[in-house]
């Protein structure tokens, strides 16, 4: 409900509009139209397919704590994230 | 699931006597357990952050929900800084609907571009009018709100006049106050919203879903509080009803006394074109209250339940969807238990407007009519569509 996922990017198409980030570490595309300069390594609240804005680390920490904790989503997946390349 | 918000799963199903609709939900609705054991005022900190795409009308509800339990009160100048960035979100918010849910409906253009810089514009906006503190903590005391603080608002009318009205928002009310004023706007403004009205009129869209579910009346709110209190509170806030019945709280429940909205309403009844206008006209009186220069704000909303015990607070704010209901209750100053009761569940009960405006839709019903409809009454969640 009214709920915004953190999510990180991975990477940044060419073309600056599409990103791939890590959504309860399953990679999935997400628009980065509405969003000013968002960049690989940032953080974003994502909704319906958009990056709404970024948010910093620490916060996305906080959000995706208690969301683990409301008991919906496996801890497991908030863990490192084995798929990802460190840029 | 990987997704904590969760999502709508909308099942139309034809037969051979009309259409069966089926709506199930895996929105977190009860998620607001989590604060229990928590001291109050972090809960007031971490909330917002949680249920972040009406941020602020969530941290309005909690805030006069949590002030209420404390017995604190906030400053005018708090309660000022408050009611302008509620409007903004709506503003915000709506403007989502206008430039980008509605055209993708229709078949039009959204307007990606805009919306990036309302977006810019709603977070800059918030980040002023918070810089020398949070304005939803509950007993805030700030000052009253100065010109500067308020100088991104303008990107917000600036968006609006060129995307939406063609014209200042206060001009546009008096101009449509009428169904033919409404129209002959439609036909000359130019702008993407005036060509979203006149593709409803021209397809004869505008009583596409209209059905008899009835609007949620502000009275009713003392018995969601007690609802709220009650021992079948979780399964309440997941399928909510008033006198045994569903109820919808939208932006065209708000503004259905709104001159415009009632003869539109009068001739089309809850359909797409009185929702539709019901987001115009309250984009533009938010609009002109973004702009208004009074600096103490509204007077604080009527206490909801003046005899629950002390630690106990109710509090609701006008988000952008229909209404939104927080209630808390203390344990010293930790929360006890956290209640939140969010219009989406009302509007998309499995019996609800939505339902109701689907299976009207008959065994003709095509997946771009329902799209239209569910976007104008508007989940807060993502949903599947299945039309079978």
């Amino acid at each position: 409900m009214c709920l915004a996922i953190p999510a990180r990017i991975l990477e940044i198409e060419p073309d600056g509009d599409t990103a791939t980030v890590s959504l309860g570490g399953v990679r999935k595309p997400v628009s980065l139209a509405l969003v000013g300069d968002a960049a690989v390594g940032d953080y974003v609240l994502v909704h319906v397919g958009y990056a709404l804005n970024t948010i910093s680390p620490d916060e996305a920490e906080r959000t995706l704590a208690l969301m683990q904790e409301a008991g919906e989503l496996d801890p497991a997946e908030f863990g490192a994230e084995p798929s990802e390349v460190q840029p | 699931m990987t997704d904590l918000a969760g999502q709508l799963d909308i099942r139309l199903q034809r037969s051979g006597d009309g259409l069966r609709v089926a709506i199930g939900s895996t929105r977190p609705v009860t998620a607001a357990r989590i604060f229990a054991g928590r001291p109050v005022v972090d809960v007031a900190r971490l909330l917002p952050g949680l249920f972040s795409i009406c941020a602020t009308a969530q941290a309005s509800a909690c805030a006069a929900a949590c002030e209420r339990s404390l017995g604190v009160a906030p400053s005018a100048g708090a309660r000022a800084r408050r009611a302008l960035l509620l409007r903004a979100e709506t503003v915000k918010e709506h403007l989502w609907r206008l430039l980008l849910d509605w055209p993708k409906a229709l078949d039009l253009a959204p307007g990606t571009t805009a919306m990036a810089e309302v977006m810019r514009a709603q977070l800059a906006l918030r980040a002023a009018l918070g810089a020398a503190g949070d304005p939803f903590l509950p007993g805030a005391a700030l000052p009253a709100p100065s010109a500067t603080e308020t100088g991104e608002a303008a990107a917000l009318h600036a968006a609006a006049r060129q995307r939406v009205f063609a014209m200042a928002p206060a001009d546009w009310l008096a101009e449509t106050g009428t169904p033919a004023g409404l129209a002959a706007w439609a036909e000359t403004a130019g702008t993407p919203a005036a060509a979203l009205v006149r593709t409803l009129l021209d397809e004869d869209l505008a009583a596409l879903g209209r059905n008899a579910v009835r609007p949620l009346p502000d009275a009713a709110l003392p018995e969601l509080a007690a609802a709220l209190a009650g021992p079948d509170a979780d399964a309440f806030v997941a399928e909510p009803a008033w006198k045994r019945l569903p109820r919808e709280t939208t932006p065209f429940a708000r503004k259905r006394e709104a001159p415009l909205i009632a003869a539109l309403a009068a001739e089309h009844g809850n359909g797409l074109l009185p929702r539709l206008t019901a987001l115009l006209v309250e984009l533009a009186e938010q609009l002109v209250a973004l702009a208004s220069t009074a600096t103490a704000g509204p007077e604080p909303a009527a206490v909801v339940e003046p005899d629950a015990p002390p630690g106990t607070g109710t509090g609701s704010a006008p988000a952008a969807r229909g209404l939104l209901v927080h209630r808390v209750v203390l344990d010293g100053e930790r929360v006890a238990s956290y209640r939140i009761l969010a219009p989406t569940e009302w509007n998309f009960h499995p019996a609800g407007v939505v339902a109701a405006g689907l299976a009207g839709l008959g065994s003709a019903a095509t997946e771009r009519a329902a799209r239209l409809y569910i976007t104008a009454v508007d989940p807060c969640v993502g949903y599947r569509l299945s039309v079978s």
